[in-house]
């Protein structure tokens, strides 16, 4: 019934201008405003609260003002806002075509990352992309879970299950995974390992073949260790003993720790919070806005941002749940999985669960690359809800 | 349409379409990544078969009709995907309470104060302090506090160093931001700062600045005792003199109580400094030993520093460390025993240079008072012997003459008064090399002696020791002791012939065990030939009413290149008081006191004695030395010649026999001392 609509040409590789043009134009709903009522509101005013909480970490640590960041994240919220809904109302299939391609550009990037990037706290992470700044690890994220969702929908569960099945799969984890552990930025490694992991999961891959892996992984440790940087291996030392070192590699931890202890139940109110104002918490704007959060808001403010945060990641795969697509279906819980990857390591990084490892905390953290790719992400996501009788 | 997971049947009929796009770069972008992907795997087979295949393993639905096969596996499918939600969300649930609980724990269970300025980032020990032999406080400590910063937590090094200079004037802003702008996590901004500047800086607020309670050595006598006491660095880390030789006991915290009498060392100071101003010299030494002990109750050493001045610290140090390296030369004979450093522009190293016990010097006459308590210890020569001195003493290719010759034999007493060179090179000959080299073993003057502070010179004997070296060295040429050295020979010349080494630390019994080295008997002939020396002869001018003081003046040639200065002497005097029964010696030295026009070169008797005179009599009231009779016939017995200098006995071949030896002293004028 949906099919009749479908366009002659497939976009597949990346689309020339050309091609861009016929897809418009042969796309029987582009734009299908009227598919905009079919967003899922819950989960839009949820990306809107948290995003206020952003906005307000980020207002107090700027000083009580806009300017350094708190503005500039509220612009690329309503323009994120605005890529989201472009997304949701696209058809899923448009998005599904793409996704090799998406993939092949991020990936293509992560070379290029690697080899011109701007180097940025002893890491190359940005790209320079004309007048904006890109990481790419942050587009790989979402580009991941596309391109597994895009090869395993048209599996049956019986395909999975066979081992070859899984070869193009893992070559497709394993370069951007190699290449962003390269930059090195080892949690965004571990973030896309997770995250492509959970889909594995949830697409059907036989038990014994992730014990297989684990068992490798834990074979492979102590030769992995010998290859850390030897900042990244005080990192994970001095998660294990943060006060060895309070005053060098431990200090983001102790200080974390110390602004978390003093914001109480209630908080200390925004701007009231001596620490984060006073400039003894280093990326307190980025990744340890939570921090702020939890200092400035308290105890309160921070188990809204846990459930909140907690609550969107359910509400992906309540969408994916009741997607009667597979790629939907894989995409929207993948996304969902990111969500509370992000949620989990961050805050754990932050409350010294976790080793230091640098990931943000989207929709929260300034910073463009991780605030439009969640937002597109999470356009994917409501796209997955629009389309969600598409089969 | 077919309603099965995995469903992709229409996209092969895409592709197909797709690629036969017209040229090839439609036909590369038209490519079925997906469908190519595949048939990588596939090698090439068509995908359809593979997906039949692919159901054809599953034995059990082999015949099954197409729709009940679909059925199936999307029924599986689900079953699989729901079981594995099922897991990630037991998975995600403990995480979250993991997160949830550890953020109660933080926020709710942690007492945690707020942050504090960090006061102690090391602890620095208060070091002890160096008190005087009364217990006046020569060197203690001052709580101040000192400003450091954790560069990695400073924001805009720039703007914290403007700031802090703008309320220190003493600090320089592109040297506190270079330091601020360090990858450590720790710098010393400022040491030292007063409560007003410690206070204005807090009042600044600046992150990542900090103060740390710290102790400032402080000298409240200042340059009255800079070289005894010396001084410590920024870090109460002793650099020079009793600070950096009793660095360890100080370190520790214990106290140093020295010999030193702060009253005296005032008098003695203030006394030299009048003489070096009033003579133009460029510098001065003066020492007070207790003979009884060897404690030193005295030791200027001018020009000299006051070591409360931190600002010039660093010169000071530059100045110790090529006081240093010039004492290595000096010990290896590779620069002139006397540094000439004055002039004006090495004023700093020169005041940090300790004359007293660094330099060393060719004493000049003072030094025939050895030779002649040699001669009289080696039961050669008596105080009523006489000497040919009718010419000079021809020695190899050396003539040794007397500065005013009196051409005739001399008495042993008018040896030394005369100060007859000649007189006292033979004295030198009849005891002996060995004996000579012997004795100034004993007094100490071949080595280095060991005093509580690091610097100390070493003495330069003649190497090897010819005869002509025991002529020289009678009359103090030759070698070259320090001026610590001398005074401690001179104390066992006087007090009953026992030789203590010199310390600078009180000691508690009245008398330290010391080494015999000449009797009791020659000791009192010594002093008795010292009185006379300032009764009757060169040293008149130390005379003190009342306290009898003994003595001998040295007008030394200042060696310079290889030879000797005409010009520039140093003027010395040592001598003892109360004479009758020595208490102490002292040793006054003139370095290079300017002539006025038209007249001589200051002498030792010019320049010194009258210092000697005038610390005697201020200081006598202090060290509790009664005034005495002189004319009380104890003290006449206990000083005075045996039957006077007249009755030395006068052999008949001696020349110009006509001169009573009373008549001669008539003549004999103070400057005639050479």
């Amino acid at each position: 019934m949906f099919y009749g609509g479908f366009p002659r040409i497939i976009f597949s590789g990346i689309p020339t201008p050309l091609a861009v043009i016929k897809m418009i134009g042969s796309f029987s709903f582009v734009p299908h405003f009227t598919q905009i009522k079919k967003l899922s509101w819950p989960l839009l005013l949820n990306i809107v609260a948290l995003a206020c909480f952003g906005f307000a970490a980020l207002y107090s640590a700027g000083g009580m003002s806009l300017d350094p960041w708190a503005g500039r994240q509220m612009l690329r919220f309503v323009v994120g806002l605005g890529l989201m809904t472009v997304v949701a109302i696209t058809d899923m299939r448009v998005w599904q075509q793409l996704a090799y391609p998406f993939y092949l550009a991020s990936l293509v990037m992560l070379v290029l990352v690697d080899a011109f990037g701007i180097i940025g706290m002893g890491a190359q992470r940005w790209l320079k992309l004309g007048p904006i700044q890109v990481q790419p690890s942050e587009l790989m994220k979402i580009a991941i879970v596309m391109t597994l969702a895009r090869y395993f929908a048209p599996l049956s569960t019986t395909e999975v299950w066979q081992i070859r099945r899984l070869i193009i799969p893992i070559a497709l984890i394993l370069a951007p995974t190699l290449l962003t552990a390269a930059q090195p930025d080892l949690g965004g490694a571990l973030m896309l390992m997770a995250v492509a992991g959970v889909m594995l999961m949830v697409i059907g891959v036989r038990w014994w073949k992730f014990g297989v892996v684990l068992a490798g992984v834990a074979a492979a440790l102590p030769i992995a260790w010998f290859s850390l940087h030897d900042y990244q291996k005080k990192r994970l030392t001095t998660f294990l003993d943060p006060e060895a070192d309070p005053l060098g590699a431990g200090y983001h931890i102790t200080q974390s720790k110390i602004a978390l202890g003093s914001g109480g139940i209630m908080g200390k109110g925004l701007g009231q919070g001596s620490q984060s104002y006073l400039d003894f918490l280093p990326e307190k704007h980025t990744d340890f806005i939570f921090t702020m959060v939890g200092e400035e808001m308290g105890l309160i403010g921070g188990l809204l941002v846990l459930g909140l945060y907690t609550l969107l990641s359910l509400q992906c795969c309540m969408i994916g749940m009741r997607s009667h697509n597979h790629y939907g279906r894989l995409v929207a819980v993948g996304i969902g999985a990111t969500c509370f990857l992000y949620l989990f390591i961050n805050t754990g990084m932050v409350m010294g669960i976790l080793p230091v490892v640098g990931e943000p905390l989207p929709l929260l953290s300034y910073g463009g690359t991780a605030m439009l790719t969640m937002l597109i992400a999470l356009g994917m996501v409501q796209n997955v809800k629009v389309y969600q009788d598409l089969r | 349409m077919m309603r099965r997971l995995g469903n992709h049947g229409n996209y092969a009929g895409h592709y197909r379409q797709a690629g036969r796009a017209g040229t090839p770069f439609q036909a590369l972008m038209g490519i079925n990544w997906h469908r190519l992907l595949q048939q990588i795997w596939r090698r090439g087979r068509n995908w359809q078969l593979t997906v039949s295949s692919a159901r054809g393993t599953d034995r059990s639905h082999g015949s099954a009709p197409v729709e009940l096969q679909e059925k199936l596996a999307e029924k599986l499918g689900e079953r699989v995907m729901q079981g594995r939600l099922k897991f990630l969300s037991i998975l995600c649930t403990l995480a979250f309470s993991l997160v949830c609980l550890r953020l109660v724990a933080l926020m709710v269970f942690t007492s945690v104060e707020e942050p504090k300025a960090q006061t102690v980032a090391a602890v620095v020990q208060k070091r002890g302090d160096i008190v005087d032999r009364n217990g006046l406080v020569l060197a203690t400590n001052l709580q101040t506090t000192s400003l450091y910063a954790n560069p990695k937590q400073i924001r805009d090094p720039a703007v914290t160093a403007s700031k802090l200079a703008s309320v220190l004037p003493q600090v320089n802003g592109d040297a506190l931001k270079k330091r601020l702008s360090d990858s450590k996590g720790f710098v010393w901004l400022v040491r030292h700062l007063t409560p007003q500047e410690t206070d204005a800086v807090n009042r600044l607020g600046l992150p990542g600045v900090y103060f740390q309670a710290d102790w400032r050595r402080t000298y409240p006598f200042g340059d009255d005792v800079a070289h005894l006491v010396g001084l410590s660095d920024v870090d109460n880390i002793g650099v020079a003199g009793i600070e950096k030789g009793m660095d360890k006991q100080l370190a520790a915290g214990q106290s140093v109580q020295l010999a030193i009498d702060i009253r005296l060392q005032h008098v003695v100071r203030d006394e030299l400094l009048k003489a070096i101003q009033a003579y133009n010299a460029v510098g001065g030494i003066g020492l007070v030993m207790d003979v009884r002990n060897g404690e030193i109750v005295s030791m200027v050493s001018l020009p000299d520093y006051d070591p409360n001045k931190a600002g010039e610290l660093a010169r000071m140090n530059a100045g110790a460390a090529s006081a240093a390296k010039l004492l290595t030369k000096v010990a290896n004979g590779t620069a002139a025993p006397t540094p000439r450093m004055a002039s004006g522009k090495n004023a700093q190293k020169e005041a940090m240079f300790n004359r007293a016990t660094l330099g060393v010097y060719e004493m000049g006459s003072t030094f025939k008072l050895f030779t002649i308590a040699s001669g009289l210890e080696s039961g050669l020569f008596k105080l009523s012997d006489v000497v040919d001195a009718t010419q000079a003493l021809r020695f190899g290719r050396f003539t040794i003459s007397d500065f005013h010759a009196k051409n005739r034999w001399l008495s042993i007493p008018e040896v030394l008064m005369y100060s007859s060179n000649i007189g006292s090179a033979r004295i030198a000959l009849a005891v002996g090399r060995e004996r000579q080299q012997e004795f100034f073993k004993q007094l100490g003057f071949l080595a280095k002696p060991q005093l509580q502070i690091p610097e100390v010179g070493q003495p330069m004997t003649p190497n090897p020791w010819r005869d002509i070296n025991t002529v020289t060295a009678s009359y103090g040429h030759g070698m070259a002791i320090s001026p610590v050295q001398l005074v401690g020979g001179v104390s066992a010349l006087v007090n009953g012939g026992v030789y203590h080494p010199a310390t600078f630390l009180k000691t508690d019994q009245a008398l330290s065990a010391g080494t015999q080295v000449i009797s009791a008997k020659t000791s009192a002939a010594m002093r008795k030939l010292m009185y006379a020396v300032v009764t009757d002869g060169t040293g008149s001018r130390a005379n003190v009413a009342g306290i009898p003081v003994g003595g001998k003046t040295g007008t030394a040639e200042k060696s310079m290149g290889g030879g000797y200065a005409g010009h520039a002497v140093l003027a010395s005097f040592v001598a003892a008081f109360p004479i009758n029964n020595p208490q102490y010696a002292t040793l006054i030295l003139v370095d290079e006191p300017k002539a006025e026009p038209g007249r001589d070169t200051p002498t030792g008797g010019m320049a010194a004695a009258p210092v000697v005179h005038n610390i005697v009599r201020r200081a006598a009231p202090l060290l509790n030395i009664m005034p005495v009779d002189e004319q009380d016939p104890l003290i006449q017995a206990a000083l005075t010649l045996p039957n006077g200098l007249s009755s030395t006995p006068l052999p008949d071949n001696m020349p110009n026999g006509t001169l009573t030896p009373k008549a001669e002293l008539a003549s004999f004028h103070p400057a005639d001392d050479r």
